[in-house]
Parts: C-alpha cells; sequence; structure tokens
C-alpha cells in the first residue's frame, strides 16, 4: 500500500488524505481477488462460475488467465536461464531496463506462438462448442451459502442507496 | 479412403512448397506413418488431413487434391483426435487432476456423466496412468505430459487419431504403453503418425510416407521400403535394421531375434 501511496502521491501530484484514499480504495479492490486466488483451487471457482450461469467461453478465459500467469513465469525463467549462459548479465537495478530485451522479446514471440497452437488444440478439445455441456463434477448451493449470498447483495444495495440518495 | 492426387501447398509468404506433388491412396481405417526428417512436411500435411490448413492458414496457396470418401469428417473435432508435437500446449490449462484433464474434452463435447467416467477409467487403465490420476497436470514430466496428452484424446474414441511425433520424450516402457494402445485401437480406427524413424511401422504395420524437403519419395509397406532401400538413410533406424542396411543384405528384416541371428552369422543365410 505504501508504494501505490508514494506513486499516487507523486504521479498524479494529489494531496496525502487524497493519496491516502486512492491507495486504500485500490488496496481494497484488488484484495479480494487476490485472497480468492490464494485460498480456492481453479477448480472451485470453475464450478463456482458455471453454477453461476457464466458462458463456458468465458469462464474458460478467465481461469485460462491463472494457467497463462504460471505459464509465462516459467517460459520467462527458462528464456533468462539460456540467456545468462550466453552471457547476459542484468547488472544492477536501474541498468537492467535497457538489458531486459533479450529476455522479453523471445518471451513475447515464444507466448504468441504456443497462444496461436493452443488455439489449434482447444479446438479438437470442443472448447468452441456450441451447445450442451456436460460436466462430472458439480457444485450445489447450501442454505449458508444462499444466506450469504443474500447477506452480500442486501449489503451492497444498502451501501449504493446511502451513496446516491441519502447524501 | 483417403486419396491424394498431385497435391502441393505454400505457406503464405514462403519462398517454398512444404509439400509438393504428393500422390497416394490407402483405405481406411488402417494406420498411415508419415516418416521424414525435420521440416520434410509432415506436419504441414497432418494439418491439412485434420483441415487445419483451410481453416487457419488461409494465405497458403493449393494445388491438386486431397479426397476424404469415407464419413470421418473433417473439421469436426469430435471425430478427430490430435495430439500436436508440443504437448505442453495440449493441456488445456484450467484442470488440476489428471483425471479431470481426460474428462476434459468428453464434458465439452456433452456425453453423458456416465459414459465420461468410464472411459476416464478406460483411458486411465489403457495408459497405464493409475499412479498419476491425481497429480497436478502441470506437475507432470514431459514423458508423463505426453501419455496424458494422447489418453484425453483417445478418450473421445475419435474415427481418425493424427499423432505428430508421439514418442518424443517417452522412455521406452512408454513407448511400449502407447503402442499397444495404438495396436487395440487400428482395426476400428484411422491412424496417423508423423514419425523421423520407423518404430510405429514396425509395430503397427499399415503403411509408410516417406517425405524429403516436402517431396514424396516412397509410399508402401514397411517391408517394400526396406526392400527398396530408397531413402532409408533419412531414417532413424534401430541398429539392428541399420547394420543390415549397412552390410548389404537384400531382404532386410524387421523380426529382431532373426536379425540378430543374421548379423551373427551374415554368411549362413539371406
Amino acid at each position: 500500500m505504501g508504494i501505490i501511496l508514494v506513486a499516487v502521491n507523486r504521479f498524479f501530484g494529489l494531496s496525502l488524505s487524497e493519496s491516502i484514499i486512492y491507495a486504500v480504495r485500490f488496496v481494497l479492490l484488488v484484495s479480494p481477488v487476490i485472497f480468492l486466488v490464494y485460498t480456492t483451487p481453479a477448480s472451485k471457482i470453475s464450478l463456482a462460475l458455471r453454477r453461476s450461469g457464466i458462458p463456458s467461453r468465458l469462464h474458460y478465459l478467465f481461469l485460462l488467465s491463472f494457467d497463462v500467469v504460471e505459464t509465462l513465469r516459467d517460459l520467462f525463467r527458462n528464456v533468462y536461464i539460456a540467456q545468462q549462459l550466453r552471457g547476459l548479465r542484468l547488472g544492477s537495478v536501474f541498468g537492467r531496463w535497457r538489458k531486459i530485451a533479450p529476455l522479453l522479446f523471445p518471451v513475447m514471440l515464444i507466448a504468441i506462438s504456443q497462444s496461436l497452437d493452443r488455439s489449434l488444440t482447444l479446438e479438437f478439445k470442443g472448447v468452441e462448442r456450441i451447445g450442451n455441456k456436460t460436466y462430472i463434477r458439480t457444485l450445489s448451493f447450501s442454505w449458508v451459502d444462499r444466506l450469504l449470498i443474500a447477506a452480500l447483495l442486501a449489503a451492497s444495495l444498502f451501501i449504493i442507496f446511502n451513496f446516491f440518495f441519502l447524501r | 479412403m483417403i486419396s491424394v492426387e498431385d497435391y502441393s501447398f505454400r505457406y503464405n509468404h514462403a519462398t517454398r512448397f512444404a509439400v509438393q506433388h504428393l500422390s497416394f491412396r490407402y483405405d481406411t481405417p488402417s494406420v498411415l506413418t508419415i516418416a521424414g526428417r525435420s521440416a520434410a512436411g509432415k506436419t504441414t500435411l497432418l494439418y491439412e488431413i485434420a483441415g487445419l490448413l483451410e481453416k487457419h492458414f488461409s494465405g497458403g496457396s493449393y494445388s491438386g487434391l486431397l479426397k476424404f470418401t469415407d464419413p470421418v469428417g473433417r473439421l469436426d473435432p469430435s471425430k478427430i483426435g490430435f495430439v500436436f508435437q508440443d504437448v505442453r500446449i495440449q493441456l488445456s490449462g484450467i484442470t488440476e487432476t489428471v483425471e479431470e484433464e481426460i474428462a476434459f474434452a468428453l464434458e465439452q463435447f456433452g456425453l453423458p456423466q456416465q459414459i465420461i467416467v468410464d472411459r476416464v477409467e478406460e483411458q486411465i487403465e489403457n495408459f497405464r496412468l493409475d499412479a498419476l490420476r491425481r497429480r497436478h497436470p502441470r506437475s507432470l514430466s514431459g514423458g508423463e505430459t505426453q501419455m496424458v496428452a494422447l489418453a484425453s484424446e483417445t478418450a473421445k474414441h475419435p474415427a481418425m487419431l493424427i499423432l505428430d511425433e508421439p514418442f518424443q520424450g517417452l522412455d521406452a516402457k512408454n513407448m511400449t504403453v502407447l503402442l499397444d494402445s495404438l495396436d487395440s485401437l487400428k482395426d476400428s480406427t484411422t491412424i496417423i503418425i508423423a514419425d523421423e524413424g520407423i518404430d510405429s511401422a514396425r509395430r503397427l504395420g499399415g503403411r509408410v510416407l516417406l517425405l524429403d524437403k516436402g517431396s514424396q519419395l516412397f509410399f508402401g509397406t514397411l517391408p517394400e521400403l526396406l526392400r527398396s532401400g530408397s531413402g532409408l538413410s533419412l531414417l532413424d533406424l534401430p541398429d539392428w535394421i541399420e547394420a543390415q542396411r549397412l552390410m548389404g543384405r537384400p531382404f532386410i528384416s524387421t523380426n529382431y531375434r532373426e536379425s540378430v541371428q543374421w548379423l551373427k552369422n551374415p554368411r549362413s543365410s539371406k
């Protein structure tokens, strides 16, 4: 949060109090997503999205984004090792940005090529198919889940109502 | 039947044809091994047979004909199983166990739940994946990923199974498991394999199409290829076959025991 506070304060020229508000807002918006991703397996998120009626293509793209992050991380590490063996030294923090091109370009090219190839493989897996899909694992909502969803919806409506009508 | 008549294809902006003047025909279901070195045009021909060139590489130029005269539907992903050369991109990327990965395509095609469960079990048994069934697909080694990719495509029970260099990264044990599985499928499924060697042709039989720089050097059975001797230097041959070739044996045997007997005493018999 400290980094965001300094960044907002310096780059946008806001006062300290405004910077604190924006930094807190940013952390509050991002932290639930990080919390969800770190505490819930992708398969459970998948089941919940499917149960909520999200179209299969959208929910696939959402889940694939987690995999892409890991794939890019592995790819970056492999390219870094390969370039190190060819004599690349990144050096100090400030000098790094100029030397990072031999890492970024191969990673980007491989990632683009892999994404094109993956689109071919997904075709044979029927991801683009329109029509009924069946799933061997399903998620059923218990009364506790329903109660929690209702409570969250009520709280959201209450906040919106207060914000727009009771100021 | 698949019939190819004077077929050529050049990718968009490429200076030379990826494959040129190919002509062969063979009955389905059966096994076809497309053999040759790197850049021989093996993958291009597989893409054409699967209908991918037409859909995804539309800027290329064609000539000649490639016809299917059986019910295998081109561009129908439920009828074609395709295992690509780079198996890492073959995984769906969103499943958390090997079981789920095998079931993924079946779920997308909307098969009934019980059939999906049965087919997952069938593939786990066929490909001896029991020890891996709860593992995360990302944690698998290259050879293990290859086996899971193959299991998930054969689980579809496709009419045509296309494998692009499926033996890459497989140890001898997994290679035997894969060849056993393909052997049990070959009577009901058209199997097309791109391979730098002749392992699949030796074990599964069928026809061999030998390519070099996009041109067809040979089409026929493996014994015919070994007899003709054309282009054998382009293939990764087992040492005991290579030894027979180098020693000038007129009829090269694909039987290991018989070959070793002959190599021990080449003058005893031909």
